[in-house]
């Protein structure tokens, strides 16, 4: 039943805007091959082309260039552009997608000029940028084809495609590539996964609906179906329904709207079998200084608020910064929060506020050639119930260059909480009854010792070398040392990491990694494999 | 006889010649016009004419034709004569009255000129030319301090659709991460700096969401693209916890309520969820209870 309004929020965002179930082209490009590349934008025919715009207008040429950026068109070699009963020809015709103006170069007559309704034409200076026609390598191109329709500054689909320099493009009937410029298309209210490739369905300037062939971490493959709506830089939407092969299905909903120069709002949710988790947050800028103010509430019956307003960073001698973040807001469940207490159902919200002090120094020169910047922070907070809670983190990152290629880090983070509830803090942490038992069976009887104070230190040494653009390997030892730390529960004891990136072809690269989980989950170690494809 | 006078004469003619320079080259060339500054050897016109100053400049009042005092500034107005041959201003006659431009200037100014003028249009209105030859580009992007230890950074592009993860950064240090990407001259997009994900994207420096930057391969042989980030969207430092431990999502408990999890957990789930933090409940009961 919850799937329901996820299904009719999700029909209704792609039949109440219009651009988002159908695009309108405004050109399609036709010839014996057309080969696209995706970093200038650049979409060229040969062997026979024909470009074919919205207002009926017709070109025919041996080969045809369009700049995507500028929706330039130059049709090169027996060029014709016929339109109604009028007609002309050239050498070269150079014309755009959306505006009026066609010029015409003759080796000949020069250069001449006309408008889309191909009247008689008059002679104009000569500009060789409106001729260009750029000198590649079709070899390298991102992806072949012979048709290609063209929705101006959103998509253009090909059909077919293929993808002659990327590992494992298969050839499709179809295949969408969208280059709209509103970074909300970055937006997804997918979760993460381990592989996400989309498949574009249908686009628009301002939308754009893909399928999602997914590997997730847990269930495995899963498919995905998302619209997104977007406003430029300043609003999205996007609505998405996750469909793994095995386990149950995921809606989610995220949103962004810019308010002005000084706030923005968004609003996300998600929703499995288990509930639905609403989230709404709006944030202000006042100058450096900024606030912000979030409420969640769940299908659970629990809801929180927070307000909060942080200082600019403000210098300090030596370079360092700090800031300061205030807040307040209140934790509620239905039935009562603090359910340890007999009266629990009188705590069923829980004010509080809090403090934070953040310090960073700059990046400092150490002996031995090497780098260390470090990090403190600080923060606690208070409840209206007798209760606070405290945290005292800090980070140094070391760096050691020992040539452009190669490059030694070393890291150390160290945050220790403490949950306090005076004079009831045996009633919140008890000591166990029985032992916690670890997953190969042996009792943790160390539990017993954790009554509210928590340790989480990392020590992590990585070597990075780079020997080109492309290529990477890194090799990474991290040591944890936790309290309470359970074994096979908690943070691995030791993790050893190596990584390799490289790029095979022009338009892929490949990140593959290897780790091993030492000491952990009652196990000598436990290895990993990790595999992502970057463009 | 005769021919040795003649070619006395003629040797003597050409030593006179080479002597002055004006004579061997032709007349001395004046440019008039509207001071700008006179500094570092170089006297500028509000024209933008510019001419070197020859060592033994002599400076005079342009009414007398004698030597004068004043000093050229910006907004006298100034005659400068100059040596064809050394293309230098060997005089400068300077007064406060307007002076007419020097129309003698235009036939030989183009010689003289070490840039020479262009018909072609600017290339803030036709655009610039670009031959598509390939660049390295570096981009070089410093991250806020709060950034976590472990890291990844990458760019987003809308030429990738928006991937957030489409340019991967090594790191260089604590705060500095660095990418090296060969783009034809000409390549434009637009682009904004992510953690591997649109939950961590930057932020400007209000706090705020900023529009993408732009960026455009010029026709150079390598170029560098600098970015400092202030904030990511993700970022709220240890702001207040929640009233339960285990409600706030941590780095060890992602999937924090319900219990099980949102989103199946990566790993093997203890008995009632992560130890850390406490799950509601946990340890009262003993575990797998």
């Amino acid at each position: 039943m919850r799937a329901a309004p996820a299904c009719v929020v999700f029909a209704a965002c792609a039949v109440l805007l219009p651009g988002a179930a159908s695009a309108r082209a405004s050109a399609s490009l036709d010839g014996g091959t057309v080969v696209f590349f995706s970093d200038t934008l650049a979409l060229i025919a040969r062997d026979g082309a024909t470009l074919t715009l919205a207002d009926g207008t017709r070109a025919r040429a041996d080969a045809a260039y369009i700049d995507l950026k500028t929706d330039r068109a130059v049709l090169a070699g027996h060029a014709r552009v016929v339109r109604g009963s009028e007609a002309v020809s050239a050498d070269a015709i150079a014309l755009e997608l959306d505006g009026d103006r066609v010029d015409l170069l003759d080796a000949s007559t020069g250069v001449s000029r006309t408008t889309r309704r191909l009247g008689a034409a008059t002679a104009a200076e000569f500009d060789a940028e409106r001729f260009s026609f750029p000198d590649v390598d079709d070899r390298s191109a991102f992806i072949r084809s012979r048709h290609a329709t063209i929705t101006p500054h959103a998509d253009v689909r090909f059909k077919p495609a293929a993808f002659p320099t990327s590992i494992g493009g298969l050839p499709v009937p179809s295949y969408l590539y969208t280059y709209a410029t509103g970074a909300g298309f970055g937006a997804t209210s997918l979760a993460g996964a381990t592989f996400d490739q989309p498949y574009g369905l249908f686009g628009t300037q301002t939308s754009l609906t893909a399928l999602h062939a997914r590997w997730e971490d847990g269930p495995g493959p899963a498919v995905a179906l998302q619209q997104q709506v977007v406003s430029g830089d300043d609003a999205y939407a996007a609505v998405s329904l996750d469909q793994p092969l095995r386990g149950y299905s995921v809606h989610g909903f995220n949103a962004y709207r810019r308010l002005g120069t000084r706030y923005s709002a968004e609003a996300d949710a998600s929703g499995t079998i288990y509930g639905t988790v609403m989230h709404g947050a709006l944030t202000a800028a006042f100058g450096a200084a900024g606030g912000r103010m979030d409420y969640t509430r769940t299908t659970a019956g629990a809801s929180s608020y927070t307000a909060s307003l942080r200082t600019p960073d403000e210098p300090l001698p030596g370079g360092l910064t700090w800031r300061l973040t205030g807040s307040t807001g209140f934790d509620a469940q239905r039935g009562g929060l603090l359910f340890e207490l007999p009266d629990a159902h009188n705590y069923s919200t829980v004010w509080r506020k809090g403090l934070d002090l953040f310090v960073a120094t700059p990046v400092v020169h150490v002996p031995f050639g090497a780098t260390l910047a470090t990090t403190v922070d600080a923060a606690r907070t208070w409840y209206a119930f007798p209760h606070a809670f405290d945290t005292l983190s800090a980070t140094a990152t070391a760096s050691r260059a020992f040539s452009k290629k190669v490059t030694l880090f070393a890291g150390y983070q160290s945050t220790w909480s403490a949950d306090i509830y005076p004079g009831t803090q045996t009633l919140f942490y008890p000591t166990p009854i029985t032992p916690l038992l670890l997953p190969d069976g042996t009792p943790y009887y160390g539990y017993a010792a954790f009554t509210g104070a928590r340790t989480f230190r990392s020590q992590n040494v990585d070597l990075q070398v780079t020997p080109d653009p492309n290529t990477a390997y890194r090799l990474s030892v991290v040591h944890t040392s936790d309290f309470p730390q359970f074994d096979g529960f908690g943070r691995p004891v030791w993790e050893v990491r190596g990584d390799v990136r490289f790029r095979p072809f022009p338009n892929i690269g490949l990140d593959v990694g290897r780790a091993y989980d030492f000491a952990w989950g009652g196990t000598r170690w436990q290895p990993r494999w990790s595999f992502a494809i970057t463009p | 006889m005769t021919f040795r006078r003649l070619c006395a004469l003629l040797a003597a003619l050409v030593l006179v010649a080479l002597a002055i320079p004006s004579l061997a080259q032709g007349e001395l060339v004046r440019f008039t016009g509207q001071l700008l500054d006179v500094r570092s050897g170089y006297v500028y016109f509000t024209t933008g004419d510019a001419f070197k100053l020859a060592s033994a400049l002599r400076v005079n009042d342009y009414d007398t034709g004698k030597p004068t005092t004043t000093q050229p500034r910006a907004k006298l107005f100034a005659r400068a004569i100059l040596d064809p041959a050394t293309k230098q201003v060997v005089e400068l006659d300077i007064t406060a009255k307007h002076l007419a431009r020097d129309v003698a200037y235009d036939a030989v100014a183009q010689p003289l000129s070490a840039t020479k003028p262009t018909t072609e249009k600017a290339p803030e209105i036709v655009g610039v030319h670009v031959t598509g030859k390939e660049v390295a580009v570096a981009f070089l992007v410093t991250v806020p301090p709060t950034t976590p230890l472990n890291s990844d950074v990458y760019i987003s592009t809308d030429a990738s659709g928006w991937n957030p993860q489409a340019i991967k950064l090594d790191r260089i240090d604590g705060q500095r991460y660095r990418a090296v990407r060969r783009f034809a001259s000409g390549t434009k997009f637009a682009f904004r700096v992510t953690r591997g994900s649109w939950n961590s994207v930057e932020l400007g420096d209000d706090g705020l969401q900023a529009a993408p930057h732009l960026y455009f391969t010029q026709e150079v042989d390598a170029q560098e693209a600098r970015v400092t980030i202030f904030a990511w969207s993700d970022d709220r430092g240890n702001v207040p916890q929640a009233a339960q431990p285990g409600a706030v999502p941590t780095p060890f408990n992602p999937n924090p309520f319900p219990p099980g999890g949102i989103f199946p957990g990566p790993r093997v789930t203890p008995p009632g969820g992560f130890p850390t933090p406490r799950p509601p409940g946990f340890p009262n009961r003993p575990p797998g209870t």
